[in-house]
């Protein structure tokens, strides 16, 4: 037996004695097919979806009394989240006042005004303010706070603190005016359009009564009534002379003007 | 024509590039006419597992989760619901009183959050924003919950008591008082938030 020989076979039989000794065998998997494939959704790293082939098995309980397309609260929290400069808390766009610097210019003499806009449009530097008059009137001193940063952070126009003029009236006020306005606008369209509209195919109901102490009303059929009754303007409480039954609306056909009434709502407070 | 990229089908679902689609839904839905058939306790139980179930499908992010998670146990356990409608001086029609009902249409509400109809089916449009409505609600209901934590863990003395137990912030006063003033935001979304629930009979 050569050198070579005889350490193979030792080395054979040390393996074969282990093996033996501690039982092991070659290890052959229980599963015919790896779990890394058949769970393959488990570690994919992929955003998760439940996945419906056709629309009927879509989760939709029969109680659910409105669409979410049709009601006023889920499009106005639905609307993407913005930083409000006042309070520095995040809130749906919709709830917010929108805040933009305006070049207000004249005689050669460069200036700036800040606007405030019931009606969101995009476009420009912009930032948000709580939609609350207590509060704008409360921080309507400190209105540099409220110009939008990425104006004065622009290096291609440079914009300087001396350049951005106080504003006539407050911006509190401003904005309560051009509330009313739209609204009014707005709410004598449609009553001048849909005198005698049939009044049982509506989302929302305006009145305007100030006797009722509460100015968001949720009746049993999902719908909601705002109540105008608490806003002393006459021009737009003329609106509700004639009709005492209000003004009826659908927000898929009047969105804007919706999401416009409850922020005066809210703003006024 | 087929979308590009790879698709991998296994017996469970289907991973794209962009997303994984389950196929198996029905651990995550609740049984058949759940509120006449179990004891009180046993379906807000089952409510509360199957919502957690679907923590995964909330978001990819662990700060989302984790919010997600707390939201659930804050409002399984601690909030007293009927108090902070109260609060908010909203006037409800008081439809859907049923805490059962309630908690299983706020279920479904999130299942409808996380779910996708196939393309191009037929009235598929309409479906795919109902969720995306949906899902954005959600979110934004976890971003305020976020803030309320983050406010909370500040000053946990002076805060908790407002945000999680009184609910003063919600009330009509608050805009008298400079201490709740800086609530503001939190309160619009909230008395919001009340409607919604009113209109859908849910308890978000």
């Amino acid at each position: 037996m050569g050198k070579s020989e005889a350490l193979a076979h030792t080395w054979e039989n040390l393996i074969g004695k282990r093996l033996q000794k501690t039982g092991r065998a070659a290890h052959k998997p229980e599963c015919e097919r790896s779990p890394l494939i058949s769970n393959f959704e488990k570690w994919a790293g992929k955003p998760r979806k439940l996945y419906f082939r056709s629309v009927d098995s879509v989760p939709r309980p029969s109680y659910f009394k409105t669409t979410l397309k049709g009601n006023l609260f889920a499009q106005l929290l639905s609307s993407p989240m913005r930083l409000d400069k006042l309070t520095r808390v995040r809130a749906p766009k919709e709830l917010l006042l929108q805040v933009k610097l305006v070049d207000k210019s004249d005689d050669g003499k460069k200036s700036f005004g800040v606007d405030s806009y019931a009606q969101h449009f995009s476009g420009g530097p912009t930032s948000y303010v709580s939609n609350n008059e207590t509060l704008l009137r409360k921080q309507g001193a400190s209105f540099m706070k409220w110009v939008p940063t990425s104006s004065l952070n622009a290096t291609i126009r440079h914009i300087s603190h001396t350049e951005i003029l106080q504003p006539s009236i407050s911006i509190a006020e401003l904005s309560k005016r051009t509330l009313i306005d739209k609204v009014h606008q707005g709410l004598l369209q449609i009553s001048n359009r849909d005198v005698g509209r049939d009044s049982q195919n509506y989302d929302i109901r305006v009145i305007s009564d100030s006797g009722l102490s509460d100015k968001l009303i949720v009746d049993s059929k999902g719908r909601t009534t705002l109540n105008f009754g608490h806003i002393d303007d006459p021009t737009l409480q003329g609106l509700f002379k004639g009709s005492r039954a209000g003004i009826f609306l659908e927000i898929k056909n009047h969105k804007v003007l919706c999401f416009m009434m409850y922020k005066l709502l809210a703003f006024v407070e | 024509m087929s979308a590009p990229g790879i698709a991998v089908t296994t017996r469970n679902a289907i991973t794209t590039s962009h997303r994984t689609l389950l196929l198996n839904h029905h651990k995550y839905f609740p049984p058949n006419n759940m509120a006449n058939e179990y004891p009180r306790e046993d379906a807000l139980k089952m409510c509360y597992r199957r919502l957690i179930r679907l923590k995964p499908l909330i978001s990819q992010r662990d700060m989302v989760r984790m919010t997600y998670v707390q939201y659930l146990r804050y409002k399984f356990i601690t909030e007293d619901y009927s108090k902070k409608v109260s609060t908010s001086s909203i006037s409800l029609s008081g439809l859907e009183t049923d805490v059962v009902r309630q908690v299983e249409n706020s279920l479904y509400f999130c299942l409808k959050a996380v779910s996708e109809v196939k393309k191009r089916v037929l009235g598929e449009e309409a479906v795919s924003q109902e969720s995306r409505i949906a899902r954005n609600i959600l979110k934004n209901i976890l971003t305020i919950e976020f803030e309320k934590a983050t406010l909370i863990a500040k000053d946990p003395q002076q805060n908790f008591p407002i945000l999680r137990k009184s609910f003063n912030y919600l009330s009509p006063s608050a805009s008298k008082s400079p201490a709740l003033l800086r609530f503001n935001s939190l309160r619009e979304f909230d008395r919001c938030l009340i409607g919604l629930n009113e209109t859908l009979g849910t308890r978000l």
